[in-house]
């Protein structure tokens, strides 16, 4: 009786496990961050996402349209085009929070792309102001993530832009892991970056 | 009667849910931005975290080695980056079909329902596999022909109707396990057996693999159109039994798991007629369900 109550709830298992998405990563994306401050805290984080090699190509086709491997300004309007309305309502596949409240993304900001060693590279600017008040710390975690698993987004850097007011605010900065990657296997990857800041 | 109602909606309440996908950086022609999702929570959907990052990660290693292999392919055709790249192919093709989808749940509710042996449980997932790496084979071929370039806007083009066929076949293979499962039990034909003096059961299998099998692989596309464009179209054809060799092995394991589990419940029970008509129940519903939910769900999503 004992083993049929376990068989049972193994097929019970099973049948909840099926809820995994039907689908997984076919485009890899290298992402770079840079939180850009201004005199008054934060103003946004410049992102440079380079997609993986093999699906590089592949976009070249779709989009240099005079095939002289270079994308020319009707190229980058068609891919912004694109890349903004399948992506818009994932709020262009990051997740923003600012002292845990969802920063809804309105639009992207000088977007450019670029061709570096046979990759494509997509560069633009997340606004995202934070005022800092005196004496308060102010938290915002940006993590890039496509829920329908499609693209794989890794943050492989992070670092900070204070030449508008260098010294103005003390900044620590670090990956947060989520707790569910963490295998025997090893190969844990950062999926988010948190950045605390003040004003000295 | 009533125990059988009560497996049913049980296994309604806890059936799956899912998530579509399409590439999100070329045109399909058709808003994808149309999946349901939470406003309420910030941390990625529990799916997510299921897969374990390393498999994402060797995806992504393996592909970038391919690359690198792919450009010295066009410099020295047999040479060692040749055969590692047949090699990475295999690999790929193993680690790929690890991930969500490619047959799995499809093999694992097929023998959840259905009596099968182990090589009925390898032939069907290596036919699954085979199928949705020639699927997208012939698709990028065809456009290749047609407008001599590999595009990957067409292909994406050209996949959602062979999404919605597909899963209209899944779902009526779903219907059709179903309520023969119904009748089974009312007539009292539910057995313990392997189903070889089963008439149907070569063809339901076939069928189901190529109902899977039709929904094009998207990540044997990629590789084999980036072997296109660079040019070593007869080792990106090659590699693609490969991929297709290690996609089957891994859809393989979920069938023979299945098989097994269900065959040994079935020896273990048998000898109770209560308690095995229960077992029997279970399996055979939360087979048919699966199929038809899943399938219904990714239809219904496809035609909208």
């Amino acid at each position: 009786m004992k083993k049929t109550f376990f068989a049972l709830l193994a097929v019970l298992f099973l049948f909840i496990q099926a809820n995994i998405a039907l689908c997984h990563p076919h485009i890899f994306i290298d992402a770079e961050l840079l939180f850009v401050f201004d005199d008054r805290g934060l103003a946004g984080v410049k992102e440079r996402w380079v997609f993986d090699e093999m699906f590089s190509q592949s976009l070249l086709v779709d989009f240099d349209s005079d095939n002289d491997g270079k994308l020319n300004k009707d190229d980058v309007s068609r891919l912004r085009d694109i890349f903004y309305e399948n992506t818009k309502e994932y709020n262009y596949f990051n997740i923003i929070t600012i002292d845990g409240r969802k920063f809804p993304i309105e639009r992207l900001n000088n977007f450019t792309v670029s061709i570096e060693d046979n990759r494509i590279v997509y560069e633009f600017f997340v606004s995202c102001p934070v005022r800092v008040e005196p004496n308060k710390k102010k938290r915002v975690k940006v993590l890039l993530f496509d829920e329908t698993i499609y693209t794989h987004l890794l943050i492989e850097d992070y670092k900070v832009d204070m030449k508008k007011k260098p010294d103005a605010f003390s900044v620590d900065m670090k990956y947060e892991m989520l707790d569910e990657v963490e295998t025997p296997l090893g190969s844990l990857v950062p999926d988010s970056v948190v950045i605390i800041f003040r004003k000295k | 009667m009533k125990r059988l109602v009560l497996i049913i909606v049980l296994l309604f309440c806890f059936g799956p849910s899912f998530v579509a996908a399409q590439n999100p950086f070329l045109d399909q022609g058709k808003d994808n931005t149309e999946t349901e999702r939470s406003e309420e929570g910030f941390s990625p959907p529990s799916f997510l975290q299921k897969i374990p990052q390393f498999i994402v990660i060797w995806q992504k290693k393996l592909r970038a080695m391919m690359t690198t292999f792919g450009r010295d392919i066009q410099d020295q055709p047999f040479g060692s980056s040749f055969w590692l790249f047949l090699l990475l192919s295999f690999v790929y093709g193993v680690i790929h079909a690890t991930g969500p989808g490619h047959g799995k749940t499809v093999v694992a509710s097929y023998f959840m329902n259905r009596p099968g042996t182990v090589r009925d449980g390898i032939l069907m997932a290596y036919l699954i596999a085979f199928f949705q790496v020639a699927s997208a084979v012939v698709i990028i071929l065809s456009i290749y022909m047609v407008m001599k370039t590999v595009s990957m806007s067409s292909f994406e083009e050209a996949s959602p109707i062979l999404y919605q066929i597909s899963y209209s076949l899944l779902c009526l293979v779903g219907l059709y396990l179903f309520f023969r499962t119904v009748y089974e039990l009312v007539s009292g034909k539910h057995t313990n057996s392997t189903g070889s003096n089963d008439p149907g059961k070569k063809g339901g299998g076939f069928i189901t693999a190529l109902a899977a099998g039709i929904i094009p692989c998207p990540g044997a596309a990629i590789i084999f159109s980036f072997t296109i464009i660079i040019g070593i179209l007869g080792t990106g054809l090659l590699s693609m039994v490969f991929v297709a060799l290690g996609m089957g092995l891994t859809i393989s394991v979920a069938s023979v798991v299945t098989i097994v589990s269900r065959r040994a419940m079935f020896h273990v029970t048998e000898r109770n007629p209560k308690i095995f008509v229960v077992v029997y129940s279970v399996f055979s519903f939360a087979g048919s369900l699966l199929l038809i939910s899943i399938s219904s769900m990714m239809l219904l999503y496809y035609l909208r």
